[in-house]
């Protein structure tokens, strides 16, 4: 009957998790415990969750700072109204903590609880006060007074005021300890916490810690002892926690928002819902198809009824209404993830795949043997356009109706060595140590171990457990033999993993008809014009609570805006329109010509790409789907590359498996291949292929998944399904989940890269041009792009005050003109102003100019530097640019032209070439490669050469790295792409080679290489390295290469 | 050419150099503080400078350039020597010269005879091989020329320097080097070159002024150095003394002259530093702080005296040094900021004649430390210039006025344990023995659990005969009466 313990969900004013306290109680033999979080219902959930499990109530309640004449003051709840007034009344503290909550909030069904620590200043008159005013607001019979026992002077002084105050008004007096931990030993951590909170260190903190270590969660027993002098107050707790059992928050009172009548407002009842999502997916597919198949039409009626008897038809009509609504923007969007299983999904518009056609499971989308809600992932455009669906549904569902899952920032390796040696005085430098050498935080594994009670720092770290870390932190710079290595193991240990604080979900919403402030409190998110509910996702979908992921898409972007340039020109793409059969994009996929594309330009994709070579639109989702950091890099080849080279024979495992697996070759390659398996071959239902599924989700479990692996042979077994054949059964299950991809999502982003494909083959200018408008975004730089472009027979001119747009403008179908906004240190309002003035009249001259668009100096030399006030009259060259504007003309009425004379040289092709990449991160001059194979005269190989060399040929290369990837299940192995004037060549450097050169190859952006040529399968040249070193290119250039180790 | 200046280039690296006889053709850089993996390198000898390596780089494309790169943390000692070294040295070229910067020493030529200003120059570089530190010499007509011209290598004319050295030079302001980049300006020359006043106008006047240096329009006067063993003194016994007195002796009339060298210099003395040598190879040196700058020979005599009869002589002196820390004088409106002493040199003195009474870390004004720990002061040290006091920050609990002992009395008490805690049942021993008729608590107190963690549990106890103590629990088993309520 604990009621007033606080968990680490209180951020820096508890000490031990939800779970931690709620499995400690129960150990205790509490039938109840109150958790009253700081200014939330943080933990609650998590609590409720851990309070099922093990048998105990869980009461919610919080903790308020601040409020009216109260430092602090703890609320619980009595009722599921007093939990939603309770909610309101914390959103409203977050949001408008300027209002005055008591006067504007209806506080029924809650209950105060007077602490000793409610006041800075508990004295009589003040108590008195106080206490009074709760009586007011609260009414009589929901107000107590809790007196606490940590054994400290002056506590009996203050528990006998508290005391008579309840007997002078009446008011019944509870006993509690208010833990802020659930073991004696966590006092550390609340001890640092205070620190951190406090920023200050262990030794500057002196009276703001704990006296001692008794504010922890204690027996029932033991509470009772320690109020033998005044047993009623016991015994009031336990009277308040009963009356506060009565809610929880199974109890929550969430439905997920109705449809609303188009035309009435009004909300629609789930049979009008039904009908209506019926109209709604008659119109789409009366859309999407001419004739509408049998097959087709009983997939349609099949989903209609699942949807109808779990009572989802309004969610699929709101998802339908953020679509059209998104598309009425112009806004392109597309479904992902298993939604695309749905034939109602693709009748509405939300995903592009016929599920039918494809031959795609429903079940692994929707089952009436499922419980939980469906789950529908939405891409957007990412930026401005997704931001405004999402202000969308704020709108809608305004006002507080809705809002963005959280996210719980945990303590990781790095951040939590950071702060704990930070509190205890260790220099910042030590930490930034640590940083470095611990690159890979499964270095430290956090195993912790049980603690002595004492209060002595030499028995809560065995040393032995430690070592690994240990290490770590002593080559960091504190010895084992330091006074505080211990003490920072020991804290270090105790922060891992608890949170830090909240951040927001990437994309996941949630909303409500009635106000969502009344099921979670909400509270401003750091983004304006966004809150974030107190839970995160799992919280949600334990609570039953329904989220939309409205995620964030650049390649979308760059593809609605190719587009909208497409249309504008004057030939309009529909990409729902495009053939999927066009010969010309599978030719570029064939080539690996895919730089750009969505998906499939990665270096793995493009090495993959010839070997596969792509001919039909299944092809591309195979190829996305097999292409995962795990099996194509180093040395593996996937088994169906193999199968599909002819190297390998196609086999099904089983017979029974040949339906299942023929598409992919007798290789299951998708989550719903794996699910058809155990159904077919040992009897799983629904709801078991379910749980495979979830086990060999991305969380991996291995004790999940050794469980329904188990069950699967167990099943197997009692079928007399071959030993041989269960055997081979687990191992593709096992080896599937290291790469794990739902068929419906390779299919839906397949989709995305062939219309990027396809548009790069025949919109190549507004392609080119909604990437550049769209970074940073994809895999290469915006020079590569252009680089790339320039292949393709795409020139970008520079940027030009005269004629270039904020954005990158096509030209023609040859010819782009870079954006303003590619200058870096050009502000948005000076461009603004630069189109204004422009559109007003031309600029007559460079004072005009200047005198106009009032650039700052920054901006002046950058415009100068760059190339782009050269077609301004009277501006010779860029560094006559410079010199005129930097100082700034004299605007007076009478100005006689000047004889200017040239002061300053022009600048050399390398100098502008420099100029170039520091300013604007890319050239629309000649490649540095042409300009040093100019210089240098020498006579080396080529990326494009390479195409004409025989394999095993000693060779010479050069050029720029624009990619380096050294994963690692590479076994060491390093990859690199580099760039010259011709194209992109591939290196292949061995593990030694690496390590022998090693700092060249991480701190150099120009490399001449010695090495061997490979003609890989698919006829890819790859430089296999033998010996390199920097290439002398004068002057530094500012090139971005994209790296991942 | 009226002026040279001597440029000891990269001086901290090739100080380290010299001093571990690496020979100059090694590629050597010094490496800047902090993580290894993230540094720079602050400075290159002339062997890293062919393969491309140069300050400011990152020690990891440094060594990517050069694996034979020697690279070295920099080292103050070595430094610091090398530099005193380079001081002797110019000391005995010229009488009077200006320390520009660590590296770099501008010469007035004005008052040598030489037969030609080569002569010179070859004698001057002869003459410093023993240093066997590169040296860089460059002449001039104007101090700042001959600083430029120093800068570059082989004598070359100043105009040749490029910018970049200028920058990193950092002797010269340069504010807008960033554009003169842009501009693409190399050296000293091409900035020579534009037009001044455009000059001016665009990046202002300090360009101006090395636009100016570089014509040899712009003059300035040396700010010429002085050693600071001028306020020092030192002085022998033959034979060696055995009491103070012939010491004092000497030393009124040693401080007579050096109070009247700062008095020349408009300087006072801020600390006096003593060394005295004793015969049997013992010495002792103190630094003396005055508690108010003074010039008064009886002031400094009288601090000296004062720690002398502090001092025991293990042997007979034979020698002493006297140093005297100069300062610039104290400038005050008489009584407007009156002091909290009226003579804190006086003030000082009897602090030190008690701080030899009682040993120097038993004198100070006691402050409670912030701490749940019971009864813990510290001292600050005693400062002339008294302030307000602060009022206690921390009150106690009680009610009740505590006579606390110090240090808390050990005693023997009959306790019984009850769960956690020990209670207090009578006191054995002790000043007040007797059977507990009442007791509060425990009142368990625990910190610096970090450090040499502490904890013990407090109790409120009355005896029979009413008497109000306080005693405290320290585990395992120690009991100590800590006070008495009144």
């Amino acid at each position: 009957m604990e009621l007033l313990a606080k968990s680490n969900f209180s951020f820096l004013r508890g000490a031990s998790s939800p779970e931690e306290l709620v499995n400690r109680a129960a150990e205790l033999g509490h039938h109840s415990l109150g958790l009253v979080d700081h200014m939330g219902f943080y933990g609650s959930a998590r609590a409720h969750a851990e309070a099922q499990k093990v048998g105990v109530k869980a009461i919610t309640g919080a903790t308020l700072e601040s409020i009216s004449c109260f430092h602090q003051l703890t609320i619980l709840n009595k009722s599921r109204t007093g939990y939603q007034n309770l909610s309101r009344l914390i959103t409203s503290l977050h949001c408008q903590p300027e209002v005055d909550a008591f006067a504007h909030h209806d506080i029924t069904g809650t209950h105060a609880i007077l602490t000793p620590e409610s006041l800075l200043k508990p004295t009589k008159a003040n108590l008195l006060s106080a206490a009074k005013k709760l009586l007011r607001h609260f009414g009589k019979g929901n107000v107590s007074i809790a007196l606490f026992r940590h054994f400290r002077r002056g506590e009996d002084r203050i528990n006998q005021l508290l005391r008579d105050l309840g007997d002078f008004l009446k008011i019944p007096v509870i006993a509690s300890n208010s833990p802020t931990c659930s073991q004696r030993s966590d006092r550390l951590l609340v001890d640092a916490f205070t620190c951190l909170r406090e920023h200050k260190t262990l030794d500057d903190a002196g009276r703001l810690l704990e006296q001692n270590g008794e504010r922890f969660l204690k027996p029932p027993e033991v509470i009772r002892n320690l109020f033998t002098g005044f047993p009623q107050a016991f015994h009031n707790s336990i009277a308040l926690s009963e009356e506060c059992s009565e809610f929880s928050l199974a109890n929550l009172g969430y439905h997920f928002p109705s449809y609303r009548d188009p035309d009435t407002g009004k909300l629609f009842t789930d049979r009008e819902q039904c009908e209506y999502l019926r109209k709604v997916v008659q119109s789409g597919l009366r859309k999407r198809f001419c004739n509408l198949s049998e097959k087709h039409c009983q997939q349609i009626d099949k989903e209609l009824l699942t949807i109808s008897k779990l009572g989802f038809s309004g969610y699929f009509l709101i998802v339908w209404d953020l679509v059209r609504f998104a598309r009425s923007q112009g806004i392109l969007c597309q479904g992902r993830g298993s939604a695309a299983n749905s034939l109602v999904c693709y009748a509405i518009g939300v995903t592009s795949v016929d599920p039918v056609k494809s031959g795609l499971l429903f079940e692994r989308f929707l089952s009436e043997n499922r419980q939980s809600w469906p789950d529908i992932d939405i891409d957007f455009p990412s930026g401005d356009r997704r931001e405004s669906v999402i202000q969308y549904v704020y709108q809608k569902y305004a006002p507080r109706g809705a809002a963005m899952t959280a996210n719980v920032i945990t303590y990781k390796p790095r951040s939590a060595f950071r702060e704990m040696s930070k509190i205890l005085g260790f220099p910042e430098s030590i930490a930034n140590r640590f940083t470095d050498l611990c690159s890979s935080p499964k270095v430290h594994d956090a195993s912790r171990e049980p603690v002595s009670e004492e209060v002595s720092m030499s028995n809560y770290y065995p040393g032995d457990k430690v070592m690994e870390l240990a290490g770590t932190i002593e080559k960091s710079g504190i010895p084992p033999s330091h006074p505080r290595f211990k003490p920072l193991l020991r804290l270090y240990h105790a922060v891992l993993h608890c949170p830090r604080h909240l951040g927001q979900h990437s994309g996941g919403m949630v909303f409500c008809d009635d106000g969502l402030d009344h099921v979670v409190p909400l509270q401003p998110a750091a983004m304006e014009n966004r809150t974030v509910l107190q839970w995160d996702k799992d919280d949600c979908e334990d609570l039953g609570i329904v989220k939309v992921d409205l995620l964030g898409l650049g390649m979308l972007a760059a593809m609605e805006d190719a587009l909208k340039i497409c249309e504008r020109r004057g030939r309009p793409v529909n990409l729902a329109k495009i053939p999927k059969d066009d010969p010309a994009t599978y030719d570029l996929l064939c080539r690996a010509d895919t730089v750009g594309t969505f998906q499939v330009e990665s270096r793995a994709q493009m090495a993959t790409l010839p070997i596969m070579q792509p001919r039909k639109f299944y092809d591309l989702a195979v190829e996305i789907a097999i292409i995962r950091p795990g099996p194509i890099v180093g040395d593996l080849v996937h088994p169906f590359l193999n199968r599909r080279t002819g190297r390998e024979q196609i086999e099904y495992i089983h017979p029974d498996f040949e339906p299942i697996l023929k598409r992919t070759l007798g290789v299951p390659l998708f989550q719903e291949q794996v699910l058809r398996m155990a159904m077919v071959i040992a009897g799983f239902s629904g709801v078991e292929a379910d749980s495979l599924r979830k086990a060999m989700s991305f969380k991996r479990s291995d004790k999940r998944m050794n469980a329904i692996v188990n069950k699967l042979k167990t099943r197997m077994s009692d079928r007399q399904v071959a030993p041989g054949v269960q055997q081979r059964v687990v191992e593709s299950i096992g080896s599937f989940a290291l790469y794990g991809f739902p068929e419906s999502h390779a299919i839906s982003f397949a989709l995305i890269a062939y219309a990027s494909c396809w548009l790069k083959v025949h919109r190549p200018a507004e392609f080119y041009c909604g990437l550049i408008n769209n970074q940073p975004m994809g895999f290469y730089s915006v020079n590569t792009l252009l680089q790339d472009a320039k292949r393709h027979g795409v020139r970008a001119r520079p940027i030009s005050v005269t004629h270039s747009m904020i954005t990158t403008e096509v030209i023609d179908d040859n010819t782009l003109r870079l954006g303003l906004h590619r200058l870096k240190g050009l502000r948005q309002k000076t461009m603004e102003r630069l189109i204004e003035e422009r559109s007003i009249s031309p600029f007559a001259s460079l004072d005009n100019f200047l005198l106009r668009v009032c650039p700052n100096i920054k901006e002046r030399r950058i415009l100068a530097a760059a190339g782009t006030l050269n077609n301004l009259p009277e501006v010779e060259h860029r560094r006559d640019a410079l010199w005129q504007a930097e100082q700034l003309p004299f605007d007076d009425l009478f100005t006689e032209p000047q004889n200017r004379e040239q002061v300053l040289e022009m600048m050399s092709p390398a100098e502008r070439l420099q100029t170039d990449f520091s300013l604007i991160g890319a050239t629309t001059g000649p490649h540095p490669m042409k300009l040093w194979r100019k210089e240098q005269n020498v006579d080396l190989a080529t990326s494009a050469s390479l195409f004409e060399m025989p394999h095993g040929m000693p060779l010479i290369i050069a050029g720029l790295i624009i990619c380096r990837q050294r994963p690692g299940t590479a076994k060491g192995h390093c990859f690199i792409s580099l760039e010259d004037e011709f194209g992109i060549a591939n290196l292949f450097i061995p593990r030694k080679t690496f390590h022998r050169f090693k700092l060249i190859i991480t701190g150099e952006s120009f490399l001449l290489v010695q090495g061997r040529l490979q003609i890989t399968e698919g006829r890819q040249p790859t430089v296999y390295v033998t010996s390199l070193q920097p290439l002398g290119v004068s002057g530094e250039l500012a090139t971005v290469s994209h790296d991942f180790h | 050419m009226n002026y040279a200046a001597l440029h000891f280039r990269d001086l901290a690296l090739s100080s380290l150099l010299t001093r571990d006889g690496i020979p100059p053709d090694q590629p050597a850089a010094l490496l800047s503080s902090g993580e290894r993996k993230k540094s720079h390198l602050i400075a290159v000898n002339q062997a890293a400078r062919q393969f491309d390596i140069h300050s400011g780089l990152r020690t990891t494309r440094g060594l990517a350039r050069c694996a034979d790169l020697l690279l070295l943390d920099p080292d103050s000692t070595a430094e610091k020597s090398a530099r005193s070294e380079t001081l002797a040295f110019v000391d005995s070229l010229v009488p009077d010269f200006e320390l520009t910067t660590p590296e770099t020493y501008l010469l007035d030529l004005s008052t040598l005879l030489m037969a030609s200003e080569a002569d010179w120059i070859a004698q001057t570089i002869e003459a410093s091989t023993y240093l066997a530190l590169p040296l860089q010499v460059g002449l001039g007509k104007t101090p700042d020329l001959a600083h430029l011209a120093s800068l570059c290598p082989n004598q070359a004319d100043p105009l040749t320097l490029k910018l970049a050295d200028l920058v990193l030079a950092k002797t010269f302001p340069l504010p807008h080097a960033p554009v003169l980049q842009l501009w693409g300006l190399q050296t000293l020359a091409d900035l020579a070159k534009l037009p001044r006043q455009g000059l001016a106008e665009r990046l202002g006047k300090e360009l101006a002024r090395l636009h100016d240096i570089a014509h040899g329009k712009h003059h300035r006067l040396l700010t010429l150095y002085r050693a600071r063993d001028h306020y020092r003194v030192t002085h022998q016994f033959d034979p060696p003394v055995e009491s103070h007195e012939p010491l004092l002796f000497m030393a009124k009339r040693l401080l007579q002259t050096l109070c009247n060298r700062l008095h020349h210099h408009q300087r006072t003395a801020a600390e006096i530093q003593l060394t005295l040598a004793f015969d049997n190879g013992a010495a002792h040196a103190r630094k003396l702080i005055l508690s108010d700058p003074s010039l008064s020979p009886d002031v400094l005599l009288r601090t000296l005296h004062t720690h002398l009869e502090t001092v025991k002589a293990p042997a007979p002196m034979e020698e002493f040094h006297l140093e005297l820390t100069p300062t610039l004088p104290r400038h005050a409106q008489h009584q407007l900021f009156s002091r909290g002493l009226k003579d804190p040199n006086e003030f000082a003195d009897t602090l030190r004649r008690l701080s030899g009474i009682l040993g120097s870390n038993r004198i100070g004004i006691p402050y409670q430390i912030n701490t749940h720990r019971p009864d813990i002061v510290a001292l600050s040290p005693v400062i002339s210039d008294f302030k307000t006091p602060l009022a206690p920050g921390i009150l106690p609990v009680n009610q009740l006025p505590l006579k606390r002992q110090r240090p808390p009395i050990p005693v023997h008490v009959a306790s019984e344990k009850r769960g956690r805690y020990h209670h207090p049942l009578a006191l054995l021993t002790g000043p007040h023995k007797g059977q507990i008729h009442r007791a509060r608590g425990p009142f368990p107190l625990s910190g610096s659990w970090w450090e040499n963690g502490w904890q013990q549990a407090q109790w409120d106890v009355e005896l029979q005969d009413s008497l109000l103590l306080q005693l405290a629990f320290l585990p395992p088993k120690q009991w100590h009466l800590t006070g008495i309520y009144a």
